[in-house]
């Protein structure tokens, strides 16, 4: 186990520090020159050009640039905004709490509905209770977090005026109040999803010689499901856990917007569109840090969960 | 054998519902297993082998099965036995094993725990549990027992997780240990060494076990009795050495010359079994029996006693004695070289 851990966090960093240095090289791919954006198209004089190219290392080679960026962020400097003229970091910090939030959140909620679900269809397999969760589950994945979202302030704005889901948060439960709507938003396709990944891996294993074996052992239906066909059975669902983060982060972007939070969603595409490349490199490493990061823990829960996946 | 049977099947019959009509899997066997031995059940795919030995630990989809007749166990019906007591007498009183060791354990959880489950499952405490696994273990070959104890499933060899499997069945002290094509999944070195381990096994603890292979020849080295099956029913029963030598019903001819030897050719029964979905008027074997006659279609042949325990379901009282020899003489295998010119 130890050297298959050891293994996983090796290739962690491997691909993080490839990552960065695709980035790197994407974002320099833009014809934009930075120095336009960061003076604004306002005319300016050589020198003022000169100044700001050496300000913003752009005097350098591509090479030392990298250098300076990559080892800036280990030290948690990634780089001043051209547009803000303020430290990358501190804009990530402002927003991070609302997008990771909404994404911990919608996944929470995510497995603990599915899981459950998933193994109580499986269970049900041919009976009626599995037809409806089906039905449920086809609307679920059929409705995109967008129009999710537009549906759900409709009905609070009709139903509950005085549930407040916009605006700043003071508080913790605030907090929780204003991300609480993006985050169901969310968790309603991968509701979907992840039931039908447990209700198939469940399926599967109820239908296994040793789950005849262990009934013919004498043990009883129920006993055999949470002994046995659990643990067999929730490892698909480890697997696209990792995937869906990936997904949540990008479709976190989204319903920040429709709920007007501020998130890291919103300045990102202004980013994007304004050529901010220290803010689109930040961010851009920033996720994919965090995806790696949650996948590289999956794969060692993998690990943990199975013995023949450790012996490889 | 005493007299007192331990099991008795009495016209069991299995109608299994599916989505392409009910298949009637078993249609009235009527079996006795005594104690202390051990009796072999042959009989090609689908003749309803392995649903009658799940019925008797009843582990059929039952929301798909429906069962007629009896089956008990020192008096108990088990077909009338609630979920909830049925559950203890699996794996206490009639245990099972499987035909592909490599797929019926837990893949997730180590050997050794799975047996000791077994064995708490039926009123063991933690420490007896482990106890009982390592010398269980050892009892049937596995060496070291606690390493492999510790072992998963996929790290051992598919004749050890038989034997750990045997192990597991065992860890309940079983008065009948249905063993379903045990060996059908190994290699023919190992399939040799797990018989004989069940053979041992079951003199020592004086268990009855129930046998079921398609391969006669395993029949022959390991049983004492035997049960030939055709299309869910019996078709002839009797001590080994008297249906081998002996066997009455053509069906149980037809099978023993289908075993390839070294000098002879195996010869395949023309045909194939009938569709079980289908009600069958007079004997099942009759379309590719090569005796049958008029009645046979139309009459179901009545349980004929041949002296010894020896009985059989045929109209025909075919020479008793040398009855492969006998139908080579016949010139069968004329006939058929006469019908391809």
């Amino acid at each position: 186990m130890r050297s298959y851990a050891l293994n996983k966090v090796l290739q962690y960093i491997f691909v993080l520090i490839a990552t960065s240095v695709i980035i790197f090289v994407l974002v320099r791919l833009s014809p934009t020159d930075p120095v336009a954006v960061i003076l604004g198209g306002k005319q300016s004089s050589a020198e003022t050009v000169a100044n700001i190219r050496q300000e913003f290392h752009l005097d350098r080679s591509p090479v030392e640039q990298y250098g300076i960026w990559a080892s800036g962020m280990l030290r948690g400097d990634f780089g001043t905004s051209y547009q803000y003229r303020q430290p990358v970091s501190d804009m990530i910090a402002q927003r991070m709490p609302v997008t990771l939030g909404i994404v911990i959140l919608a996944m929470v909620i995510g497995v603990a509905v599915s899981i459950p679900l998933g193994i109580f269809s499986a269970v049900k397999r041919h009976k009626w209770q599995e037809g409806i969760l089906s039905i449920v589950f086809l609307i679920l994945v059929a409705c995109p977090p967008f129009l999710t979202s537009i549906l759900m302030i409709w009905f609070l704005s009709v139903h509950a005026p005085g549930f407040s889901f916009v605006g700043s948060a003071t508080t913790f439960g605030e907090f929780l109040q204003r991300i609480s709507l993006p985050a169901l938003a969310l968790s309603f396709s991968l509701i979907a999803f992840f039931s039908r990944v447990m209700k198939a891996g469940m399926t599967e294993e109820l239908q296994s010689d040793y789950f005849m074996a262990a009934r013919a052992r004498g043990m009883g239906r129920n006993a055999i499901i949470w002994k046995h066909c659990f643990r067999n059975a929730i490892i698909p669902v480890v697997t696209i856990t990792g995937l869906e983060v990936g997904i949540l982060l990008v479709g976190s972007v989204l319903v920040e917007t429709v709920f007007s939070l501020q998130g890291i969603g919103s300045i990102l595409i202004s980013a994007v569109q304004g050529s901010d490349y220290p803010v689109v490199q930040g961010i851009t490493m920033l996720i994919v840090f965090i995806f790696l990061t949650i996948s590289t823990i999956l794969d060692i829960v993998y690990g943990l969960i199975d013995p023949r996946v450790r012996a490889l | 054998m005493s007299a007192e049977p331990l099991l008795s099947v009495r016209g069991l019959h299995a109608d299994l519902m599916s989505p392409y009509g009910a298949v009637r899997a078993v249609r009235g066997v009527d079996l006795e297993l005594f104690p202390g031995e051990i009796v072999g059940l042959v009989g090609e795919s689908g003749c309803g082998k392995t649903i009658t030995a799940k019925s008797i630990i009843r582990l059929n989809n039952e929301e798909t099965t429906f069962y007629r007749g009896e089956i008990l166990l020192g008096g108990t019906d088990l077909l009338t036995l609630p979920e909830k007591e049925m559950t203890r007498v699996r794996g206490g009183r009639v245990a099972m094993i499987f035909q592909d060791p490599m797929t019926a354990l837990d893949p997730l959880k180590r050997v050794g725990r799975q047996i000791e489950e077994t064995f708490m499952l039926h009123g063991a405490a933690e420490a007896e549990a482990r106890a009982g696994t390592l010398a269980l273990l050892a009892e049937v070959g596995i060496h070291p027992a606690e390493e492999r104890a510790r072992s998963y499933p996929f790290e051992m060899s598919g004749g050890q997780l038989q034997r750990a499997l045997i192990a597991c069945a065992l860890a309940g002290s079983p008065q009948l240990l249905i063993a379903d094509e045990p060996t059908t999944a190994l290699d023919v070195t190992v399939q040799a060494q797990i018989l004989r381990l069940l053979r041992d096994l079951q003199r020592r603890t004086a268990m009855t076990v129930l046998l079921i292979t398609h391969d006669f020849g395993i029949v022959a080295e390991t049983c004492e009795r035997v049960a030939v099956m055709y299309a869910g029913r019996i078709a002839e029963i009797g001590p080994v050495r008297s249906v081998f030598h002996n066997a009455r019903h053509p069906y149980t001819r037809d099978l023993i010359r289908s075993i390839p030897t070294p000098d002879g050719r195996p010869e395949a029964i023309p045909g194939a079994p009938p569709d079980l979905r289908a009600s069958l008027t007079g004997c099942a074997y009759a379309p590719r029996c090569r005796h049958a006659e008029g009645r046979c279609r139309t009459e179901q042949p009545p349980m004929r006693e041949a002296g010894g325990g020896h009985r059989f379901a045929c109209f025909f009282e075919l020479a008793a004695s040398a009855a492969p020899a006998a139908f080579t003489a016949s010139g069968m295998p004329e006939k058929g070289k006469e019908a391809q010119r």
